[in-house]
């Protein structure tokens, strides 16, 4: 029974399928959707945890495969993080800020000067459906801003966003200003212009190609 | 001199094909619900839109730049600079964030179509100062931003400065980002010995930019 429900809640966040209203996808219109299937999972007894690790995470990664493998677009990881949010959304009050279950904190920005913020966003949900607690700071956050907030918010990872090549220049001394704070607090960067040589050079624990790739290095990281 | 002026949303060249190449979609966006959605997102967006643009034009010798070797060697030659500015206000700020809280979908086609609505507004506003400059026997650069082609966003200082305080309701933060987050930008050059060279995007990495993506 908790195999099956589990399962459910997966293929309805893989799919996009929110709520029993929603009218995406159109052939399963009327149908359950994923706040519906993980409101049934806790009632059954399922614990937070396995609702989250083996149906959200389990149906954001079938995304992230689809989307490595070039058979999903933008779209559909945004349809699937809506489906994935509302049934966060019930769970959510069942799961303390750091109990079992999350993986823990990411501390996630645009670095100042920069105002973009579609890939960081993407990469906040895909994360959030990786069963990470994510603290967006928004976008043209001063190095300043990101200290703060590891100070607050006790990470265990940091993302920073650039997407031009003239505010990656804040990349650098941002990740100087963190490692200065928090000494062994892994700082990642991405963004268009970021390659693993840049990253390795500003001393940044890495970066990766998209949010689906991030994700799954955090995973294995542990 | 300083002009400014409204622009019809309406008369924006916007298209949810032109979104789907920005997230390097197929054409129909995958499938026909995310086209509709897309679709339904740009009707939507276009009345949220206050489109305002305007530019001053001044002796190249009362300002200073600081744009940098690439875009140095784009105005080389130029006997003024027009200085612009594009919006489309406050308010489709505010739309984008909270259609995104609502909508995740909705929220980022909202925010692409802004980012687009905004180039297409700028583009209209170059197509202006080149018909005012070829009247007077002038040609025209291309129009060129900070943050692009290695010209600091700290560039935005010097670009304010030769503006009217607050022009078209447009501020800039402390590390110069401009307010509302829609605007764009910039500088064309003028004068007998310039023209519009390609954009150099072959040294750059930037794989969305919009004027990649024109080809240009």
């Amino acid at each position: 029974m908790t195999r099956e429900i589990l399962v459910e809640l997966a293929d309805a966040v893989a799919g996009g399928k929110a709520e029993r209203d929603s009218p995406y996808p159109p052939e399963r219109r009327g149908e359950d959707g994923a706040a519906e299937i993980c409101l049934a999972a806790l009632a059954a007894g399922v614990s937070p945890e396995d609702v989250l690790r083996r149906g959200l995470v389990a149906g954001m990664q079938r995304v992230g495969e689809r989307f490595a493998r070039g058979e999903a677009f933008i779209p559909e990881v945004l349809l699937a993080a809506k489906a994935m949010r509302a049934a966060l959304a019930h769970l959510e009050p069942r799961l303390a800020k750091e109990e079992a279950g999350r993986r823990g904190t990411v501390v996630l920005g645009t670095v100042a000067g920069d105002i973009h913020d579609l890939g960081k966003n993407l990469v906040g949900m895909v994360l959030q459906g990786a069963g990470w607690r994510v603290v967006d700071l928004g976008v043209d956050v001063s190095a300043d801003r990101f200290a703060q907030a590891v100070r607050a918010e006790h990470p265990r990872v940091v993302g920073l966003s650039a997407l031009l090549t003239t505010t990656m220049a804040h990349l650098g001394p941002t990740v100087e200003r963190l490692r200065r704070e928090a000494p062994g607090l892994p700082v990642y960067v991405g963004g268009a212009p970021v390659t693993p040589e840049f990253a390795e050079r500003i001393g940044a624990a890495g970066t990766f190609p998209d949010a689906f790739a991030f994700a799954r290095h955090l995973g294995e990281a542990g | 001199m300083t002009v400014e002026f409204s622009l019809e949303a309406d008369g924006l060249p916007l298209s949810a094909e032109e979104v789907f190449r920005a997230w390097h979609c197929p054409p129909d966006g995958g499938n026909a619900f995310v086209e509709a959605v897309v679709e339904r997102t740009l009707e939507a967006a276009r009345p949220r839109m206050a489109v305002r643009a305007g530019y001053r034009r001044l002796d190249a010798r009362e300002i200073d730049l600081e744009t940098g070797p690439v875009i140095g060697s784009q105005l080389e030659g130029a006997s003024s600079l027009v200085v612009f500015l594009v919006t489309l206000g406050p308010g489709y700020d505010e739309w984008v964030r909270s259609s995104f809280r609502r909508d995740p979908l909705v929220g980022c086609a909202a925010d692409t179509i802004g980012s687009l609505a905004v180039e297409e507004a700028a583009e209209i506003l170059e197509g202006r100062v080149d018909a005012e400059l070829l009247g007077e026997g002038l040609g025209a650069t291309r129009r060129l931003s900070p943050g692009y082609c290695g010209w600091d966003v700290a560039g935005q200082a010097a670009l304010f400065a030769a503006l009217p305080e607050g022009f078209l309701g447009v501020r800039l933060s402390p590390s110069f980002m401009m307010v509302p987050l829609k605007s764009v930008s910039g500088v064309i050059g003028a004068g007998r010995r310039v023209a519009k060279r390609p954009y150099p995007c072959a040294t750059c990495g930037i794989e969305s930019c919009s004027r990649r993506r024109r080809g240009a």
